[in-house]
């Protein structure tokens, strides 16, 4: 077969193959070394659960156009998940189960040997490689792409507000986790989601008495966190814990821990 | 001798004729440029939508829908001209399948909330912490034995660092491209005509779950797009020359195994489909009839997995979620068919009756009504076509299920099979609807000859065209959306009770991850629906619904007082915390009911739980007030039920 628009093989014939192994490998590297920040490693191990793997399965499947531009990249991120859900299957079967290093070991050993096999394929075929117009239209696709984030961000910024206007402050308060043996102490915790800062007042009572009391101050999303001991030996008393905001005498918020033998802990809940 | 230019080889063009249409460009991107901004036009929209209807702002749900139009109709105007390329037509149907997905994430960009959504966030959490499949899920338990999507999503999440809403939007966003892209190919193939492919896709998108449903994290969301893909690769299967047999036959291999392994309804779809498939290829295929075998094979092949995955894994679990559907089904027809009432009002709330707006009502009808209205041209189209393929005449087959499905919304438990039905059924009704438009566009092409005199048939002008199509088809994606999803849930806003994603607060998700960092994970906990989901979900926590001795558990939180019947259920199901919530005393529930477990039979939904009940528990004597955040207070029963034994 001859004429126009062919092209030899080794021109070009593996370059998106070759690409696919060295993104397979820089995905696998980043994975294992858990590198930071976050985001670089994400956009290197997204491609490798969902486009490298079946990429490359495909092309060395089918190594020559069968399948349409369409068909080939449903077909690349298709078979993508599709063969992590049996990798994953087959990884349970194993004693270390579904781990990081399991995960980067069978993906990219399936993405590398795939896409070698693939290069082998192709050596045998010659065929013309169809170019798919990609520069038309960059500036609207731009456009797009940043109302696009403005929208995800626009939306994400009116959920957080939405979230904060939902004004609440949490109390909480049970027995510190300890021996059976242990002393007899309780954590009291706040955690305020205010949108703005906050005075409360924080007494901790028992039958009427006053045993503890302190005045918190807490910045939107601050805890603030108590491990009180309670001093005397036996039982447990009856204990009340209540915050109050600035000037006021009714509690805010309430709990109660009843009566308990010393050093139950939380099972005792 | 010098070289003669085609045009000059054609016979002059009869004068009154209307000029040539322009051919389609042979490549090149056409329109998708500006379509694209106008695409992102309608999701800014939205989201500005969703802020103004998370205030209670009137604009909300006015603009929303203004949005999804802007978002769609254009596109679909394009679709319908012959002047797009084929490439184009893949690009736009893909974007707007995509647009569509952000539709939803905008909905609630920082958190899944949806029912399901959470089901398989535990899940999926469990198997992230211990490395391992098929924990047992306290909210479904179908769930834990189907972990296709939370196998995918764990890779990414322990490769990319990610969390599991980031990893989990990822992998339903690459799931909806290849959904679409997959029935764009399939269509195509099915219809002959690139055109015909991006209006079938169009239409298919316009079905009541496509917006939401089938967008949540659930294993739906993943399974579905598989089963397109597979259908387009064993198209290529069952007809493919020796040389490329082995490499598809690998790949159809890969797909029929997975399927199965991550959603129920759809390997039973796509078994369906696939013999349907192979006997439709046996009849209208006699030069082929190995084509017919090879299909047939797939299916079998599915079939087995489907068989053996139930035997071996998931056949306790699927019999429990599926079977009193059905029984449910069966029992609602039959009483309404015998009786004459039990019937499910349209477009009503089931606790409240009230009634959905006029115009959403006339909106969801007419959705309907016009698919039926174009249904029998499109398979009149279908039968005639000169390239009618054995695809066809199945996914034709798949189009006659629809009237069918819309049966089942007369009563309430067949109301959801018929709208989770819709995206099998779809599969037929976007081709042949997508063909009754194109025979529509012919009837008025020789009805307007016919007036003017002449006998040759001709094309219709093309913005009237795009109109027409931009016109129906969001319609039907409005109705659709109407039909598939309760109105007080299409956008976010102020809690209410019994109320789906609208009781989702984050007052409530931080008491759920509350529980799990100080009381621990697993504990036995009995919660209103919207905390029994929370605390199972992001709480860690074991929510107990049902009865016990007879005994509805949400007899606990109807009683002013706290009764021997309240010990006893305590202490027969070993209920260790108890989440009171005191919002659910200010309005009835939306629909359903406040919890998961029957009501006793002394409520009467007429009024909301009484105030006295849920704060009942301060007063018990032996029982611990361990949490309050103003609307939502944890209570301890260790006092009642006495400390854990050690194992």
């Amino acid at each position: 077969m001859s004429g126009t628009g062919e092209r030899a093989l080794g021109r070009g014939g593996g370059t998106d193959l070759v690409v696919v192994m060295v993104l397979g490998a820089v995905g696998v590297a980043l994975a294992l070394t858990s590198v930071h920040p976050t985001v670089v490693r994400a956009l290197f191990s997204a491609p490798l659960v969902l486009l490298l793997p079946g990429y490359a399965l495909v092309a060395a499947l089918l190594p020559g156009r069968s399948l349409s531009v369409g068909e080939r990249a449903a077909a690349a991120i298709g078979t993508s998940l599709a063969v992590a859900v049996l990798l994953g299957l087959i990884l349970d079967l194993t004693p270390g189960g579904l781990r990081t290093t399991s995960w980067a070991g069978a993906l990219g050993t399936l993405t590398l040997g795939s896409a070698g096999a693939a290069i082998v394929r192709r050596r045998a075929r010659t065929e013309a490689r169809r170019r798919v117009p990609m520069g038309a239209g960059l500036a609207g696709m731009a456009v797009a792409g940043a109302l696009v984030s403005i929208a995800l961000i626009a939306a994400a910024n009116g959920a957080l507000a939405h979230q904060q206007q939902a004004a609440f402050t949490q109390l909480w308060m049970v027995p510190s986790p300890g021996a059976p043996s242990g002393p007899r102490s309780i954590e009291v915790g706040l955690t305020s989601h205010q949108p703005a800062i906050r005075v409360y007042r924080v007494e901790i009572s028992s039958g009427g008495h006053l045993l503890r009391s302190w005045s918190v101050e807490l910045r939107p999303g601050q805890s603030w966190l108590r491990d009180v001991t309670l001093a005397g030996p036996g039982q447990l008393p009856q204990l009340h814990a209540a915050i109050y905001p600035p000037g006021q005498v009714l509690p805010y918020r309430q709990v109660d821990l009843p009566p308990r033998p010393p050093g139950s802990g939380r099972d005792g809940l | 001798m010098t070289a003669v230019r085609p045009e000059r080889l054609r016979p002059p063009r009869p004068a009154g004729l209307p000029p040539r249409t322009r051919p389609p460009s042979a490549s090149g991107w056409g329109w998708l440029p500006g379509l694209s901004v106008i695409v992102a036009l309608g999701l800014v929209l939205v989201a500005v939508a969703d802020n103004g209807a998370r205030v209670s702002a009137s604009w909300g749900q006015p603009l929303f829908w203004a949005g999804l139009v802007v978002l769609f109709a254009p596109v679909a105007a394009r679709l319908s001209s012959v002047q797009a390329s084929r490439s184009e037509r893949l690009a736009l149907v893909v974007m707007v399948g995509l647009g569509l997905y952000l539709v939803k994430i905008l909905h609630q960009p920082v958190a899944f909330t949806f029912h399901d959504e959470l089901g398989f966030w535990r899940n999926t959490h469990d198997i992230v912490v211990s490395g391992h499949l098929f924990e047992p899920d306290p909210i479904v338990g179908s769930y834990a034995v189907y972990p296709g999507l939370q196998i995918a999503t764990d890779a990414l999440v322990k490769l990319g660092g990610l969390s599991i809403f980031q990893a989990g939007v990822i992998v339903v966003g690459a799931c909806r491209l290849v959904l679409t892209a997959s029935l764009f190919v399939l269509f195509e193939r099915a219809t002959g005509s690139a055109r015909m492919a991006g209006l079938s896709v169009l239409v298919y998108m316009t079905n009541p779950n496509f917006l939401f449903f089938d967008a949540e994290f659930g294993y739906e969301s993943f399974a579905l797009p598989l089963a397109a893909l597979a259908l387009v690769v064993v198209g290529r299967f069952a007809h493919a020359p020796r040389g490329r047999r082995a490499g598809l036959a690998v790949l159809v291999l890969v797909l029929a195994v997975s399927i199965p392994v991550s959603h129920h309804v759809t390997a039973y779809a796509l078994v369906g489909f696939l013999f349907l498939w192979a006997v439709a290829s046996a009849w209208s295929g006699r030069r082929r009839p190995r084509g017919g075998l090879r299909i047939a094979v797939v299916g079998l092949v599915t079939l087995a997995t489907v068989v053996s995955w139930l035997v071996f894994v998931a056949g306790g679990a699927t019999r429990s979620e599926l079977l009193p559907v059905g029984t449910g089904i069966v029992s609602g027809l039959g009483h309404l068919f015998s009786t004459g009432s039990g019937g499910k009002k349209l477009f009503h709330a089931t606790v409240s009756g009230q009634a959905d707006a006029l115009w959403t009502q006339v909106v969801g009808f007419a959705s309907v009504a016009l698919i039926l209205v174009l249904l029998p041209g499109g398979l009149w189209r279908a039968a005639k076509g000169r390239r009618r393929s054995a695809v066809m005449v199945a996914l034709a087959a798949a189009a006659l299920a629809y009237p069918a499905t819309l049966g089942l919304r007369l009563t309430a438990a067949g109301s959801e099979t018929s709208n989770r039905a819709s995206e099998f059924a779809f599969f037929g009704v976007g081709v042949i609807v997508a063909l009754g438009l194109a025979a529509l566009w012919h009837w008025q092409g020789n009805r307007q000859q016919r007036r003017k005199g002449r006998h040759r048939a001709r094309r219709p002008q093309a913005r009237p065209r795009a109109a027409m199509v931009a016109a129906y088809t969001s319609v039907l994606l409005v109705g659709g959306v109407i039909i598939g999803w309760p109105p007080y849930d299409l956008l976010p806003g102020p809690f209410l009770p019994g109320a789906d994603e609208r009781s989702i607060t984050v007052q409530g998700v931080d008491a759920a991850y509350w529980a799990r960092r100080v009381l621990g994970p697993n504990n036995t906990i009995a919660a209103d629906a919207t905390d029994a989901l929370l605390m199972g979900s992001y709480g860690g926590q074991k929510p107990q619904t049902g009865e016990i001795g007879g005994v509805s558990v949400a007899e606990l939180f109807f009683s002013t007082t706290f009764t021997p019947t309240d010990l006893s259920i305590i202490r027969g199901d070993k209920i260790r915390y108890i989440v009171v919530d005191d919002r659910l005393a200010h309005a009835l529930p939306l629909q359903g009911g406040y919890f998961d477990a029957p009501n006793p039979p002394s409520y009467k939904a007429t009024s909301p739980i009484s105030e006295d009940a849920l704060t009942k528990f301060s007063l018990v004597r032996g029982m611990a007030r361990l949490f309050d955040s103003g609307s939502i207070q944890v209570y301890g029963t260790a006092g009642l039920l006495g400390p854990r034994s050690t194992p």
